[in-house]
C-alpha cells in the first residue's frame, strides 16, 4: 500500500516538475537555434567583406556592348542557335525573347543591392562600435562597386552623355537603399553620372591606396574609374587629372617581350596580384565560346608584324578564323576591369585634345614601346593635334580590344563627325547597319522590369 | 492496523476456499454462425475464475469455470463478442459467433495522439486495415495507399516528375511550402525516409483529412496526416508466428516509349547540317569538342582522307543501328524483388510482445542496380501495476543499401546532347565498344602514345567500374509510461530517440571514365614535354555522410468519464518538444588506393591549364563541405469531446506550435491552430424509423491546420560559401531579402460527412463534402530586377478548393459465393484565389502545368493553357496563330502577349475526378480481387517535334517525318515545316498550340490479386494454422482513354509508365 502511494506521489511530482520545467525554462534559447548553421544575418565586418568578395556577382561586368560593337564578328551558325545574341549583334528592333532576363540589367543591380546591404549594415555597425579603418574600407568598397555598376548600366541602357541633353535624357534608376519595396524612377542622365562621381569621390577618401586582392577596390581604382567616367563625359581636363593621379601611384606596364606567346593564356593570372597593370579586376562571361568570337580581319591586319600584341592577343586558326586570347584575367574569361594601359591612353588623348601634342605622344610612346618587339618600335614624332587624336584613337582601339570599352568609345566619338563610325554586319546574307547617334545605341530594358516597375522603355 | 490485516487474510482465505471448492471444467466448440466453420484461436475468458483459454484448430476448448454458474466471454477478431452464462448442467457448449458486420461502427481510428472509436468522432478519417494493406505487394508502404484511400491521389503529372510517391490528400493548399502529408509512425512524426519501414510490420493506417482529425498535428497538418501504426502484441493472445515470402518479377521498362526520329533521318539531318557548315565551330574548337562518327566521316570525305564510296557505305551501315536495342540488351533486365518476413506475436494479461525480422532484395530493371533492406522490430508492453502503470518499449532497426551503378539511358550523352542513335555499345560477341563522348575521336585515339591514360568511354564497361551506393541505417527507440491516476485520468510520457545515418558513397575506380577523364584533363606538360599529374593516379572516392538525430518527448494527460450513461467526456492535454538535428559532410579523396584505402594529397586552389585546351584554366574540383540543420518545435495541444446520449458529440481541439524559424521574433514563431466539430447519430433518435437504413450519422467540422515554410526570414539572410572561384577566398551570397511581415501558412478546412449503413450492411458508406482555403500562402512573384532581386517570396497568395469524397462498400452476393464491391470516388475543384502578379502568358503556357509554379488567379494551381491554332500556312508550312483575331506568324508577339484573351485555358493539369472500383469475389478458400482505377477531368500536352533540336543536331520527335514539306501537305498534316534557321519562338508557339492539348481521362486496370487459403481445419495434416498462396499483378494497363495516341496520359513526359509486375507469395501462420 505504502509503496503504491509513494510511487504515485513520485510520479505525480515528476509529471508536475517535468511540465513546469518544460514550460518555463530555456524555451526561447531552444528556439534560437539556427535552422541552418551556414546562415547569417550580415552584421560583422567579416560577413560584409564576404558579401563583397563574391566575385561572381561583384566583379562581373556587362557584355551587350561587346556584342554590339565593331571588334568581332560572330559566325552564322552560332547566331542561328542563339536568338538574343543575334538580335543584339544585328541591332534588331526586338532584342529579347519574351522572358529573357538580360544579365546586363540584372547583375549590376545585384551589385547595387549587395552594396546597399553592406552600407546599411555598416551604418549599424559604426553606430554601435564606432568607425574604424576596416569599416571605412568596406564603406569605400561598397560605394565603388555601386558606382561601377551604375556606370556600366548607363553605357548600355542610357543615352551617351552630352552636356546639352543630360538634363532631358533618361538615366538609369538610382537605388540607394536595399529595401526591395522602394519606389524608383529613371531620373535624368545627369543624375546618374552625378551619383557615380559622388560615390567615387566619397570612396576616394575611405579606401587604401592599393590593395592585395585586385578584386577589391582601392584609391587607385577610384582614380582610374573616374578617369574613364569623365572621359565618357568628354571632361578631358578632369579625366586627365585623375588618370595622372592614378599613374602617379602605379605606372607599371608589362613588357610584352617577357611573355610567352605560345601559351594558352599569355598573360599572368590577375588574382590575387599577378598582373601589374591591373588596378581593378572585373570579368565578363558572354556564354559564348572563344571560338565564336572572331576578330575582324581588317582590325587584325592593322597590328604590325613587329607588334607583339598580334601574337599575344590573337590565335590565327587559319581559314580567316582569328580568335582572341589576350585576356588580362589570365584565364578564359574576358577582362573588363581597370588597368594602367587605359590610363596612358586617356592621358594621351586628353593632352592632345587640350593641345599638348608632345606630352600626349610621350605617354603614347611609353605604352606602345612596351608592346612592340624590343628595339623595333619607332617613336611617334611631331604631328598636328588632329593627327595625334586620330592616331591615339586608333591605338586605343587596338590596345583595349575586347575590354568592353569600345562600345562606350563609339557612343562618345559618334558625337563628333570627324570620328564617327557606321557599323555594318552581314548575317546569313542579310546586311545590317547602325548609323552614328542612332537610338539603337541604347538597348531596351528587359520586359520584366518594365512590366512590374513601369519604368519608361528606351525607344528603338 | 493489525486487525485490518487479519480481516483481509480471513477474507482472502474464505474467497480462495470458495473458489477452489466450486470449480469445474467445461468443454465447448466455437463455430461461425454463418458458415459453420470452427474458429481457431478464439479467446475464452471465464469471469468467475479469471481463467482464459483459446480454441484449438478444430474450434474446441476447455476451461475452468465457477460452479454453480459462471459467465464466459468469447472473443474472436471479426466476430461479435459473446457472453454466455454457464450453468451447472452444461458440460459441452456449442458456441456460435456472429460475424461482426457492423465494422463501420467498431472501427478505432488513431490520430497519433489518441485512439478514438470512429462512432464518437466528428472528423474525417480513413481507416485502412491490415488485410486491405496486404492486398498489394510492394517494398514501400506508402504505395499501398494508392487507389484505396478516398481523396488521396498519387500525382503523376509534370509537377511530380522526379519525386517518388508524391501524394496529395484533397488537393494542394500551398504553393511553395511543403506539399507532402505529414507521416506519423507510432505516435511520432517520421522524419526519416519512409522506405525504411517494412510493410509487413504495419498493422493499420489512418489517414486524417480534415481540421478536426488533423489539427492536433498543428503546423504540420496542412497537407493531411498519414498515421501508421505498427503491429503490437495483444492481450491474452497465444503465440503466433506469421511468415510471409514473395517474389515480384517486372517487365523491362519500355525504352522505346518516347517516339524519336529514325536513325536514318538523324543521319540525313547531320548531312544537311554538315553541308550548311554547322559543325565548323566545333571542328576548330580548341576544346576538341566531340563530333559524331557520321560528322567525322563527312569531314574525312571533305578533306579527301576517305573516298566517297567508303564513307557512304559506312554511313548506310550506321543507318541500320539503333542504340536502344543495345541498351535494351545490355542495360536493362527484368526486375526481381524478393521479400521475406517473419514475426512473432503474443501476449498475456501483463505482457505483450511483437518481434519481427524482414529482408528485401530488389534487383532493378537497370542492370547492376539493386536494393537491399533488413528490418528488425521489437515491441514489448509490460503492465507493471495492473490497471495502474504500463511500460511500453519498442526498438526498430533498419539497414538498407541502394546500389545505383547504372545511371540508365539519360547518362549516355555526347557533349551536352543526347547520344547519337547509331552508337554501338557492344560488338557481335558482346565486348564493350567505345562511343564518342567529350572529345574528338582522333584526339582520344592519340592519347596513349602521348603518355596519357586511355581516354575512351565504353558505357558497358562503366557499369562495373563504379560503386555507387546509398547506405541508410536507422535505429529508433520508443518508450512510454502510462499511469492511471484514477479511473478517469491517465498521465503518460512518451519519448522517442531516433538515429539515422545516411551515407552516399561513390567510388569511381581508377579505370572508370570519370577518373581517367579528370586525371587526363589536369595532366600538365612542361617545357621539355614531360608529364605530371596534379590529380594522382588512383580512384576518386566521393562520400557524403549524414546523420540525423531526433528527440521527441511528449507529456500528456488523458481524461475520460461517463455519467448516467448519458454524458461521455474525453479530453487530453499535452506538451511536446521536438528536436531533429541533421548534419552532412561531403568529401572527396583523389588518388584513392582501393587496395589499401589511402587517399593522396592534391593541390587545391592552384590554377592548371587543361590538357585538351590549355586556354582553359581550372582548379582541381573541390567538393568538400558540411551542413548542419536543426528543426525544433515546442507545442501545446489539447482536445476535448463531449457526447450526449451517444447521439450528439461536440469536439474541439487547439494547438500552438513554436519553431526555430530564423530571424523572426519569438511571438511570430508561434501559430495557434484550432478546430470544432459536431456529430449526430440520427439513427439513434426515437423519431428515426427508416428500417432499410438502420445507421445514419451526420458530422461536421471546421478549423485550421498549418503548413511550414522555413526558407524565408524577416531579415536579410546570407549564406557562407567556402571558395570563390577567382580569389579562393570564402565569400557569402544573399539568399533572401528581408520580409518583416512573414507569417506561417494556414489552411482552413470545413467538412460535412454522412455515414450510413443499410439493413444487414448490404451497403455501407460515407459521403463527405469539404472546402479548404489556403491562407497567407507563401507566393513567389517575379520582381523588378532593379531592386536587386528577380523574385520575391512572401505571404501573398491564397487558394480555395472544395470537393466530394465518396466511399461505398457493397455486398452484392453474400452466399457461399461472395461478391463485394468497393467504390471510392473523389471530386475536387481547386483554384488560386489571390495572386496579383501578371506575368507574360508564356510562363503560364510553358510551365502552368507543373513545370514551375505560375499561379493564375481564378485557375487551378496546375493548369494547362494553350494558344489558338490557325493551321499551317499553305505556302510555307509555318504554324499560324491568331493575334487580335488576325492570322499571324509573329511568334514573339503571340507568345509575349500579356492579354488574357489570347490565352486559352484548357483545364486542370491534374485529375479532378478520380477513384477506383475494387471487386472481390470469394468462393470458399479462393478469392479474386481486381482494382480498376479512373482519372478524369484533366489535360496534358502531347510532345511533338522541336526544330531547335533538329537543327542543333540533337535529334527529336518522330513527328518530324510527318512534317509539311510542300504545298498541299497542310491537307493531311499539322506538323510545321523545317525552318531554315533555329527559331525558338516558332517552336514554342507550335508546341504550345491548342492542337497538341489532349484530354487525360482514362480508366486503367491497376492490379489483380488472387489468393488461395488453406486452413488446418480442412487439412488437419497441415503443419500450419493457415497458409495463403497469393498472386498479384500490378500496372496491368490502360483499359480506356479519351485520347487516341500512343501515350499513357499519366506518363506524357517521356518517362515510360511503370512496367507490369507479377508477384507470387506465400503467407503462413502457425
Amino acid at each position: 500500500m505504502n509503496i503504491f502511494i509513494a510511487t504515485r506521489r513520485v510520479l505525480t511530482k515528476l509529471l508536475i516538475s517535468f511540465s513546469l520545467l518544460s514550460l518555463i525554462s530555456c524555451q526561447n534559447e531552444f528556439l534560437e537555434m539556427k535552422p541552418d548553421k551556414a546562415l547569417l544575418i550580415p552584421k560583422t565586418l567579416t560577413d560584409l567583406q564576404s558579401l563583397l568578395d563574391n566575385t561572381n556577382i561583384m566583379n562581373q561586368g556587362t557584355y551587350f556592348g561587346l556584342l554590339s560593337a565593331d571588334e568581332i564578328y560572330i559566325p552564322d551558325n552560332v547566331l542561328q542557335s542563339n536568338a538574343t545574341v543575334r538580335n543584339i549583334y544585328t541591332w534588331a528592333d526586338e532584342v529579347y525573347e519574351q522572358s529573357f532576363l538580360a544579365p546586363d540589367w540584372v547583375r549590376p543591380y545585384q551589385q547595387v543591392f549587395y552594396a546597399n546591404i553592406v552600407l546599411e549594415a555598416l551604418d549599424n555597425f559604426e553606430n554601435e562600435h564606432g568607425i574604424d579603418s576596416e569599416s571605412s574600407t568596406l564603406r569605400g568598397s561598397a560605394l565603388f562597386y555601386r558606382a561601377f555598376a551604375f556606370y556600366g548600366l548607363s553605357q548600355i541602357f542610357a543615352a551617351p552623355f552630352l552636356d546639352g541633353s543630360a538634363d532631358t535624357e533618361l538615366g538609369v534608376p538610382i537605388l540607394l537603399k536595399s529595401d526591395v519595396n522602394q519606389k524608383y524612377n529613371r531620373g535624368t542622365l545627369r543624375e546618374t553620372y552625378h551619383q557615380v562621381i559622388n560615390d567615387l569621390m566619397v570612396a576616394e577618401t575611405l579606401l587604401p591606396t592599393e590593395v592585395s586582392y585586385r578584386s577589391r577596390p582601392s584609391k587607385i581604382a577610384v582614380y582610374a574609374l573616374l578617369a574613364r567616367v569623365l572621359l565618357s563625359m568628354e571632361d578631358f581636363s578632369k579625366a586627365n587629372e585623375y588618370a595622372k593621379k592614378a599613374l602617379l601611384i602605379n605606372d607599371a606596364l608589362i613588357d610584352y617581350n617577357t611573355l610567352d606567346s605560345t601559351a594558352g593564356n599569355p598573360f599572368p593570372m590577375t588574382l590575387p596580384t599577378g598582373n601589374d597593370e591591373v588596378l581593378f579586376f572585373s570579368y565578363i562571361s558572354t556564354g559564348l565560346s572563344s571560338v565564336s568570337l572572331i576578330i575582324d580581319s581588317t582590325l587584325y591586319k592593322s597590328y604590325d608584324n613587329k607588334d607583339l600584341r598580334r601574337v599575344h592577343y590573337f590565335l590565327d586558326r587559319g581559314n580567316g578564323v582569328i580568335n582572341y586570347k589576350g585576356n588580362y584575367t589570365g584565364n578564359s574569361f574576358l577582362f573588363n576591369g581597370l588597368a594602367t594601359d587605359e590610363l596612358y591612353l586617356i592621358v594621351a588623348e586628353c593632352e592632345a585634345r587640350e593641345g599638348d601634342v608632345a606630352l600626349s605622344l610621350d605617354y603614347l610612346n611609353k605604352l606602345i614601346k612596351r608592346r612592340w618587339r624590343n628595339g623595333s618600335f619607332k617613336k611617334y614624332d611631331t604631328m598636328n593635334r588632329e593627327e595625334a587624336i586620330t592616331l591615339i584613337l586608333k591605338e586605343r582601339k587596338k590596345e583595349l580590344i575586347l575590354r568592353n570599352t569600345r562600345w562606350g568609345d563609339l557612343r562618345r566619338l559618334n558625337n563628333d563627325e570627324r570620328y564617327e563610325t557606321t557599323l555594318r554586319r552581314l548575317v546569313a546574307g542579310a546586311s545590317h547597319s547602325l548609323a552614328p547617334r542612332d537610338r539603337k545605341y541604347v538597348l531596351p530594358i528587359p520586359n520584366q522590369e518594365i512590366s512590374i516597375s513601369g519604368l519608361p522603355q528606351n525607344p528603338r | 492496523m493489525g486487525n485490518r490485516i487479519k480481516l483481509l487474510i480471513t477474507l482472502f482465505t474464505i474467497l480462495w476456499s470458495l473458489n477452489s471448492s466450486a470449480q469445474r471444467i467445461v468443454r465447448g466448440k466455437v463455430t461461425s454462425s454463418t458458415e459453420g466453420q470452427p474458429l481457431t484461436g478464439a479467446y475464452i475468458y471465464a469471469k468467475g475464475t479469471h481463467a482464459g483459454a483459446s480454441t484449438t484448430s478444430d474450434g474446441t476448448f476447455d476451461i475452468k469455470v465457477l460452479s454453480p454458474s459462471d459467465t464466459l466471454q468469447i472473443k474472436y477478431l471479426g466476430y461479435k463478442t459473446k457472453n454466455i452464462t454457464v450453468n451447472n448442467t452444461d458440460v459441452y457448449l456449442p458456441i456460435f459467433l456472429e460475424p461482426n458486420r457492423n465494422e463501420l461502427n467498431e472501427v478505432i481510428v488513431s490520430t497519433g495522439y489518441q485512439e478514438i472509436p470512429k462512432e464518437r468522432s466528428t472528423g474525417s478519417f480513413v481507416a485502412l486495415d491490415n488485410v486491405l494493406l496486404n492486398r498489394r505487394v510492394s517494398t514501400n508502404i506508402l504505395e499501398r495507399l494508392e487507389d484505396i484511400t478516398p481523396g488521396l491521389i498519387f500525382n503523376k503529372s509534370r509537377s511530380a516528375i522526379g519525386t517518388e510517391n508524391s501524394i496529395s490528400i484533397r488537393g494542394q493548399s500551398t504553393l511553395y511550402g511543403n506539399t507532402q502529408p505529414l507521416i506519423v509512425v507510432d505516435n511520432f512524426p517520421y522524419d526519416a525516409d519512409i522506405s525504411t519501414i517494412n510493410p509487413n510490420d504495419v498493422e493499420s493506417i489512418t489517414v486524417l483529412r480534415d481540421a478536426a482529425a488533423a489539427s492536433v498535428w498543428g503546423a504540420r497538418a496542412g497537407n493531411g496526416v498519414i498515421v501508421i501504426t505498427t503491429k503490437k502484441g495483444l492481450k491474452d493472445q497465444r503465440n503466433r508466428i506469421t511468415a510471409n515470402a514473395n517474389v515480384t518479377i517486372g517487365d523491362v521498362e519500355d525504352i522505346f516509349y518516347d517516339p524519336l526520329i529514325s536513325t536514318a533521318e538523324y543521319i540525313e539531318i547531320e548531312k544537311m547540317l554538315f553541308a550548311k557548315d554547322y559543325y565548323r565551330a566545333q571542328e576548330i574548337s580548341p576544346s576538341r569538342t566531340a563530333l559524331t562518327p557520321v560528322v567525322e566521316l563527312l569531314i574525312a570525305e571533305r578533306d579527301n582522307l576517305l573516298p566517297f564510296t567508303t564513307v557512304d557505305a559506312q554511313i548506310e551501315t550506321l543507318k541500320l543501328q539503333d542504340v536502344r536495342n543495345d541498351l535494351r540488351r545490355y542495360f536493362y533486365q527484368r526486375s526481381i524483388n524478393r521479400q521475406y518476413s517473419v514475426n512473432l506475436q503474443g501476449g498475456s494479461k501483463r505482457q505483450q510482445y511483437f518481434s519481427s525480422i524482414g529482408y528485401d532484395k530488389n534487383k532493378y530493371s537497370l542492370v547492376n542496380n539493386e536494393f537491399e533492406r533488413i528490418t528488425l522490430n521489437t515491441n514489448y508492453n509490460h503492465v507493471l501495476i495492473e490497471n495502474k502503470l504500463e511500460l511500453n518499449t519498442a526498438f526498430y532497426f533498419t539497414k538498407s543499401t541502394d546500389r545505383r551503378n547504372n545511371p540508365g539511358i539519360e547518362s549516355l550523352r555526347m557533349n551536352a546532347n543526347g547520344l547519337y542513335p547509331y552508337a554501338r555499345l557492344a560488338d557481335e560477341v558482346g565486348s564493350p565498344l567505345p562511343i564518342t563522348k567529350d572529345y574528338r575521336a582522333g584526339f582520344v585515339q592519340s592519347m596513349p602514345e602521348n603518355g596519357l591514360l586511355d581516354w575512351g568511354y565504353r558505357p558497358l564497361e562503366e557499369l562495373y567500374l563504379t560503386n555507387n551506393v546509398d547506405h541508410n541505417t536507422q535505429a529508433r527507440v520508443n518508450a512510454s509510461l502510462k499511469y492511471s491516476i484514477s479511473s478517469m485520468l491517465d498521465a503518460e510520457v512518451l519519448y522517442q530517440y531516433s538515429n539515422s545515418s545516411l551515407s552516399y558513397e561513390n567510388l569511381r575506380s581508377s579505370r572508370s571514365y570519370y577518373t581517367r577523364d579528370l586525371i587526363n584533363e589536369y595532366t600538365q606538360v612542361d617545357g621539355n614535354g614531360s608529364l605530371s599529374r596534379p590529380i594522382p593516379l588512383g580512384a576518386i572516392f566521393d562520400m557524403n555522410k549524414g546523420r540525423q538525430i531526433g528527440h521527441n518527448l511528449r507529456g500528456q494527460l488523458n481524461f475520460k468519464n461517463e455519467w448516467n450513461n448519458k454524458h461521455h467526456v474525453s479530453a487530453m492535454l499535452g506538451y511536446e518538444i521536438k528536436d531533429v538535428n541533421t548534419a552532412r559532410n561531403q568529401y572527396r579523396y583523389y588518388g584513392y588506393d582501393e587496395e589499401n584505402g589511402t587517399p593522396s594529397v592534391v593541390r587545391y586552389a592552384t590554377n592548371f591549364n587543361l590538357y585538351h585546351n590549355p586556354q582553359l584554366v581550372r582548379q582541381i574540383p573541390y567538393v568538400d563541405g558540411t551542413t548542419e540543420l536543426s528543426d525544433r518545435f515546442l507545442s501545446y495541444y489539447g482536445n476535448a469531446a463531449y457526447t450526449y446520449k451517444k447521439r450528439y458529440t461536440l469536439s474541439g481541439s487547439a494547438r500552438i506550435d513554436r519553431s526555430n524559424i530564423f530571424g523572426v521574433n519569438i511571438n511570430q514563431k508561434a501559430v495557434p491552430l484550432w478546430s470544432l466539430g459536431l456529430s449526430w447519430n440520427i439513427s439513434d433518435e426515437n423519431f428515426y424509423k427508416v428500417e432499410w437504413l438502420p445507421y445514419l450519422k451526420l458530422r461536421s467540422t471546421y478549423g485550421y491546420n498549418g503548413n511550414i515554410y522555413k526558407d524565408v526570414s524577416a531579415y536579410t539572410t546570407a549564406n557562407y560559401r567556402p571558395n570563390d572561384n577567382n580569389t579562393n577566398l570564402p565569400y557569402a551570397i544573399v539568399i533572401n531579402p528581408p520580409n518583416p511581415d512573414l507569417r506561417w501558412e494556414k489552411v482552413r478546412i470545413g467538412n460535412i460527412g454522412l455515414d450510413f449503413s443499410s439493413k444487414n450492411q448490404v451497403v455501407n458508406g460515407s459521403v463527405e463534402f469539404y472546402s479548404k482555403r489556403g491562407i497567407d500562402l507563401i507566393g513567389r512573384s517575379p520582381f523588378a530586377p532593379a531592386t536587386g532581386i528577380i523574385t520575391f517570396t512572401g505571404n501573398t497568395a491564397s487558394t480555395s478548393s472544395y470537393g466530394l469524397d465518396i466511399n461505398l462498400e457493397g455486398r452484392i452476393i453474400d452466399k457461399a459465393f461472395k461478391w463485394s464491391s468497393n467504390v471510392i470516388w473523389s471530386f475536387i475543384r481547386e483554384r488560386v484565389t489571390d495572386y496579383n502578379i501578371d506575368i507574360p502568358n508564356t510562363n503560364y503556357l510553358m510551365y502552368g502545368d507543373g513545370g514551375g509554379i505560375y499561379p493564375k488567379k481564378g485557375k487551378p494551381l496546375y493548369a494547362l493553357y494553350s494558344l489558338a491554332w490557325a493551321g499551317l500556312d499553305p505556302a510555307t508550312g509555318n504554324p499560324q496563330g491568331y493575334l487580335n483575331n488576325e492570322v499571324s506568324v509573329d511568334y514573339n508577339k503571340l507568345l509575349s502577349s500579356t492579354n488574357e484573351a489570347d490565352l486559352i485555358y484548357n483545364g486542370p493539369a491534374q485529375p479532378t475526378l478520380f477513384g477506383a472500383i475494387r471487386n472481390t469475389f470469394t468462393y470458399k478458400d479462393i478469392s479474386l480481387s481486381a482494382n480498376i482505377s479512373f482519372r478524369y477531368g484533366y489535360y496534358f500536352r502531347r510532345p511533338s517535334v522541336r526544330y531547335n533540336n533538329i537543327l542543333t543536331a540533337k535529334g527529336g520527335h518522330s513527328d518530324y517525318s510527318k512534317r509539311w514539306q510542300q504545298p498541299g501537305d497542310e491537307q493531311w498534316t499539322n506538323i510545321p515545316s523545317l525552318p531554315e534557321n533555329v527559331n525558338v519562338n516558332r517552336d514554342n508557339f507550335y508546341s504550345l498550340a491548342e492542337l497538341l492539348v489532349e484530354k487525360g481521362d482514362h480508366i486503367r486496370l491497376q492490379d489483380v490479386n488472387v489468393s488461395y487459403m488453406l486452413n488446418k481445419r480442412n487439412l488437419p495434416k497441415l503443419p500450419f494454422e493457415t497458409i495463403q498462396l497469393y498472386l498479384y499483378a500490378n500496372n496491368l494497363g490502360v483499359l480506356w482513354k479519351s485520347y487516341d495516341g500512343p501515350l499513357d496520359p499519366d506518363y506524357s513526359f517521356s518517362t515510360p509508365p511503370p512496367p507490369r509486375t507479377y508477384a507470387l507469395g506465400l503467407r503462413m501462420t502457425f
